[in-house]
């Protein structure tokens, strides 16, 4: 029986800007690496393999490799490595380096590569270069004997997110047209298995949360190959949380009862976990909402902490109906946002505070 | 909208009251702290609830809490609203008692006073509520007051300085959160770009520091791949360098072979001469040139007396000398020099007088040209005589003519004359200096007389040719003498000249005996083959040169245990003698200095890897730092232009509407004022941005401001204003009723007789609720025809 260990979108040396804490989640990406040889280790994996994305290019320096190096010497026995669109083969990636340990292999061309790992098992590897890579399994044909396992990064058209640009794109019914027994893929960050006939294509996940409303595993697959039988286990290693949070401030009259409500609504996070916390709700005329001063308040209990305030200050309809200057303002303004006009929420909002004398501050 | 009755359960002081209210004019007369204020708040909370401030308001007694209002709309319709503030929502029916909630709202929502005015609370109480003290301009007071009343009442909102204050607040928090241009200390959006920019240049930085590390790397392997080639040259060089050693000690343990043959054999060649080993070859030179000095000297002697012999003087030459000696040897060299100068003298007197003779003789024979001259002279005259005659006879053509000739004539005999005295003077000269040398002639012979009469010669020339055979003979003498004296100093130098020979000879070969010749031969044969031994010496020097230079500082045994040991190690030796050990060595020199600053280059490019890696800040916290700064710059921008909207949409309603207020008041105030001041004051106006009021004096038809005119004229203008702002309000809905709440500080009689006509004029418009403390005016307004309603009754029941 063959044992590896899969993982993929690591994405060491990613910054992180829809939360603050983005050095304690890199910190969190790299121990997430460490606990993924600590695993193939620990089963006895007789390989690991990498879909891509192992680190960030445009910033990977010294420290880079000398992590990934270590740890990749740790492991010892070999190593498969498919770059992905964020760390892509070339000429002063880390991958070309000559400091590379001797067990690492990497699939430096964006074509099929074969390599036996044991007799009745192949590895075909297909890598990135920084080259827009041509569809993977288009023209793919696998047909060494025994199982045929396609290390790669690329992106499911069946699944692609919203608004997401497609790299390397394929379609299951590719992948099972070309003879692959097993896709080991990379590049989405929530895990999946999914299954066609005796086909199996399978996302590791990221070992951690990279971007918020990501879904499925964040970990590494413990695949186990025993002649045709193919058995994949996904192991969660993710220690953070990316957690969305809402808090309705209607009830809260006061900012203590603002305070209170918000500590609610954070519940049992804490350090791990980077919260973005929505404000929403009508608050009472003249309350005090302090979005700074929350963050600063009960950001310390947790990893980072983004307050956004979508609460509203006032029934601007009832408001525009008034027969006053400030009354035909807020209608205009109304007339504006039903138009689309990015500017009249905040206009608003500033028009009602000036006429109340309450704070007017981004 | 009217309203018609207000019961009051409990609200504030008042409890178990019930109002009932006439639809134009009603005055609420109640002695301060009686409840006026606590009346009006109820007819407003009744109508819209209390909110935030319900506590206030809550019965002191502790009791139920609770008003109810009956009013009637424009359209006939009756409603009655009850509140019980301590529940979610009013109740509200209309006359038949049907329920409006579901008409009206629910729960919160249900605000029967903006449902059925259509204005907010904020807005009713700037439209419909004037509050105590509000209206009057004492003199002194500031007189902004009533223009923020009337921008409050017009603008909305809960704060009194409404739409100005908004616009300032507006300014204010563009100024703090963003700041503006001209800011130079607090201006946050320029703060926040300037630090964009400058992580942003620290992240470029990074980013270039990096790709120079990727650089240096670069760099680092392509020396590293030097230094491996050079190495490899090194080695390689190093191997031939040893080949060819190992050839080169092979060549020179076989030349030490071939040498110690030779040396043999020279060894054996220089036994045969040792017999002359210790002869003095040195010496041989000094013996041929005693020799040949000898020899020399022999026949110089020979020649000497040879000379001698020749230079003998004859028995006659010798004779012939004495008597030379005797005259001519006895004149000597001063005297014959004064002899030899004498006849020189006398020679040249002699020549002098001859020329001179000569010379006076030449001068003479110019006695022919003296008749000549007195010719010319002759003719001369006889032409000057004819020309006289001419002249005479007047005949002036020959006159001239003749006179010419005369001229002429006697010109050339005056020139004639003068040259013959020149030639006369000159030969008497010649005369005398012939004279003179002749008597210097005599003296001289007379000088050469003295001297050879004496020894006999008859003349100079005589005594001359004696002094020189004197001469020769002398000469001839003396060089006699000389040869003689020659050949005896050469018989002594060819004696020397043989004993020194004899003597060096003796030295070198005494054994050989009889003639020089024979021991000068010897020594020649000795010291050749002394020579030949010699050369034969210097050869085995020579061979001991070869050998140091075969075996430089090593011995032979050195050299070949080197040669074994380079050939046990497998070196090949070169034998290839046109490569040369130098120029190997030269190039292994070359190529290990070129790898030793290939090394010293790897080493500083690694240091500087190093000292490069330690430095490289982290890019990822330059980026994030870079995409919150971003964010935060999009939050200010959005922010401004909310802001900027907030404002120039204020700012259009805010003139639009004053402007529409001041048209609405002109025109209001037109019909009503007029009429009030039996047509004094006929025009109001007011100024949309300040709204400030103004008022045309009709005696001067100026525009004066308000403040400025008499007290009554204030009041009734106030009152005017307040009511053209409910009817705009009003317009295309319901009136709120006007609640006047002692709007001015006293009523005194006169205020009471002008303003209470305008009071009044106002409530034909709309319903109006005049609270006052002022029993005059009640008594006052209730003889016009106003509802009075008396709060003097107890609070409590």
């Amino acid at each position: 029986m063959f044992t590896l260990v899969h993982a993929a979108d690591l994405h060491l040396e990613t910054t992180f800007t829809d939360v603050r804490g983005g050095g304690a989640r890199r910190a969190a990406l790299a121990d997430a690496f460490v606990r993924i040889v600590d695993l193939a280790r620990d089963r006895g994996a007789d390989a690991l393999t990498f879909g891509g994305d192992l680190y960030e290019a445009q910033r990977a320096g010294p420290q880079t490799a000398r992590f990934l190096f270590e740890h990749f010497a740790r492991f010892g026995k070999p190593i498969y490595i498919a770059p992905g669109n964020h760390d892509p083969y070339a000429a002063r990636s880390l991958y070309a380096r000559d400091d590379l340990p001797a067990n690492v292999r990497v699939f430096a061309e964006p074509d099929w590569s074969a390599f036996p790992l044991a007799d009745d098992l192949t590895l075909y590897g297909f890598g990135h270069t920084p080259a827009d890579p041509p569809r993977p399994f288009a023209t793919a044909r696998f047909d060494r004997p025994g199982a045929r396992i396609a290390l790669f990064h690329g992106s499911d058209e069946q699944r692609m997110p919203p608004n997401k640009r497609a790299t390397a794109p394929f379609t299951l019914d590719e992948i099972v047209a070309s003879g692959a027994t097993l896709a080991l893929a990379g590049h989405f960050h929530g895990g999946y298995v999914e299954r066609k006939g005796t086909t199996q294509l399978a996302y590791p996940g990221s070992p951690e949360p990279i971007k918020f409303g990501e879904r499925g595993t964040h970990g590494a697959l413990l695949v186990r190959i025993d002649g045709p039988q193919i058995t994949i286990e996904p192991i969660e290693l993710a220690r953070t949380r990316l957690l969305d949070l809402n808090v309705d401030l209607s009830r809260a009259g006061n900012d203590h009862a603002i305070g209170k409500a918000f500590e609610d609504a954070l519940g049992g996070a804490g350090a791990s976990d980077y919260v973005r916390m929505r404000l929403r709700g009508a608050l009472e005329r003249g309350t005090r909402l302090d979005r700074d001063l929350l963050a600063e308040r009960y950001g310390a209990a947790v990893g980072g902490l983004e307050v956004i305030d979508e609460t509203t200050i006032a029934d601007f309809a009832a408001l525009g109906e008034e027969p006053n200057v400030r009354g035909h303002a807020i209608a205009d303004l109304l007339a504006l946002r039903e138009a689309g006009d990015p500017r009249a929420e905040g206009a608003l909002r500033a028009l009602v505070a000036a006429f109340d004398g309450t704070e007017i501050a981004p | 909208m009217i309203l018609r009755t207000l019961s009051i359960t409990g609200f504030g002081r008042l409890r178990d009251r019930r109002f009932t209210f006439a639809p134009g004019l009603n005055v609420i007369f109640g002695e301060n702290e009686s409840g006026k204020s606590t009346l009006c708040t109820a007819i407003a909370a009744t109508l819209y609830g209390l909110e935030r401030r319900k506590e206030l308001w809550r019965p002191w007694d502790g009791g139920p809490f609770a008003t109810t209002l009956a009013y009637e709309l424009k359209n006939g319709r009756e409603i009655e609203v009850a509140r019980d503030y301590d529940a979610k929502a009013p109740r509200v029916y209309d006359r038949n008692g049907t329920d409006l909630a579901a008409e009206l709202g629910e729960g919160r929502s249900l605000v029967p006073g903006r449902a059925h005015l259509g204005i907010g609370i904020d807005a009713f109480w700037n439209a419909a509520y004037v509050r105590q003290q509000q209206m009057p301009i004492e003199d002194g007071k500031d007189v902004s007051a009533v223009a923020d009343a009337l921008a409050h009442a017009l603008d909305g909102g809960p704060r009194e300085d409404a739409a100005r204050g908004a616009l300032k607040r507006i300014d204010d928090a563009l100024r703090t959160h963003v700041g503006t241009k001209q800011a130079r200390k607090n201006a946050p959006l320029r703060a926040l770009r300037e630090r964009l920019d400058e992580e942003r240049r620290s992240a470029d930085a990074a980013r270039a520091s990096l790709a120079t590390l990727d650089e240096l790397r670069a760099r680092i392997e392509e020396t590293a791949l030097e230094r491996e080639r050079l190495a490899a040259a090194a080695s390689e060089a190093e191997r031939r360098i040893r080949g060819r050693r190992a050839g080169l000690l092979r060549a020179r343990l076989a030349d030490l072979r071939a040498w110690r043959e030779q040396y043999a054999e020279v060894q054996a060649a220089r036994a045969v001469f040792d017999d002359v080993a210790a002869f003095n070859a040195d010496g041989e030179s000094e013996a041929i040139d005693a020799y040949h000095a000898a020899d020399t000297a022999a026949a110089l002697a020979q020649r000497a007396e040879e000379d001698a012999e020749r230079a003998r003087l004859s028995e006659e030459e010798t004779h012939e000398l004495a008597d030379r000696r005797a005259d001519a040897g006895r004149v000597d060299d001063d005297a014959f020099t004064e002899l030899t100068t004498a006849a020189q003298e006398a020679a040249t007197a002699r020549s002098r007088a001859t020329a001179a003779a000569n010379e006076a003789r030449s001068v003479r024979p110019a006695g022919a040209a003296g008749g000549f001259l007195g010719a010319m002279l002759a003719l001369g005259l006889v032409a000057l005589c004819a020309a006289i005659g001419f002249a005479i006879a007047h005949d002036w053509f020959w006159t001239p003519i003749c006179g010419g000739i005369a001229l002429v004539l006697l010109g050339v005999a005056a020139l004639q004359g003068r040259g013959r005295a020149v030639r006369v003077r000159a030969a008497a000269a010649q005369q005398q200096r012939a004279d003179e040398a002749l008597a210097a002639e005599g003296r001289a012979a007379a000088a050469i007389a003295a001297i050879l009469d004496p020894i006999g010669v008859l003349s100079v020339e005589d005594l001359t040719r004696r002094r020189e055979r004197l001469a020769d003979l002398e000469a001839k003498y003396t060089a006699a003498n000389a040869a003689l004296a020659r050949a005896e100093a050469a018989r002594r130098a060819a004696t020397l000249a043989g004993e020194r020979f004899d003597r060096i000879a003796g030295a070198l070969v005494p054994d050989v005996t009889g003639p020089r010749t024979a021991a000068r031969t010897a020594i020649a044969q000795r010291a050749a083959r002394k020579r030949e031994r010699d050369g034969i010496d210097a050869r085995l020097s020579f061979l001991e040169v070869q050998k140091s230079t075969i075996l430089g500082t090593a011995d032979d045994y050195a050299l070949e245990n080197e040669l074994a040991d380079l050939l046990a190690a497998g070196v090949e030796p070169l034998d290839d003698e046109t490569i040369s050990l130098r120029a190997i060595e030269d190039e292994r020199a070359t190529i290990v200095d070129a790898l030793r600053g290939v090394e010293r280059d790897l080493a500083a490019m690694q240091g500087e890897l190093t000292a490069a890696e330690r430095a490289i800040p982290d890019l990822p916290e330059l980026d994030e730092a870079i995409a919150h700064s971003e964010a935060e710059i999009a939050r200010l921008e959005a922010f401004e232009r909310a802001l900027t909207l907030a404002k120039e949409t204020l700012e259009t309603r805010t003139e639009e509407a004053h402007s529409s207020f001041a048209r609405r008041l002109e025109d209001y105030a037109a019909g009503t004022f007029s009429t009030i001041t039996a047509g004094r004051y006929g025009e109001l106006r007011v100024n949309p941005a300040t709204l400030e009021i103004t008022v045309r004096i009709p005696e001067t038809q100026a525009i004066e401001k308000i403040e400025f005119l008499s007290a009554g004229t204030r009041d009734q203008a106030y009152l005017v204003v307040r009511f053209a702002m409910a009817r705009m309000f009003a317009e295309g809905g319901e009136t709120p009723p006007l609640l006047l709440d002692d709007p001015f500080a006293y009523w005194d009689a006169q205020r009471i007789e002008r303003c209470l006509p305008i009071v009044e004029r106002g409530a034909l418009d709309g319903q109006t609720l005049l609270f006052t403390s002022s029993d005059e005016l009640a008594r006052a307004a209730a003889a016009r025809g106003a509802q009075r309603i008396d709060l003097s009754a107890p609070v409590y029941a």
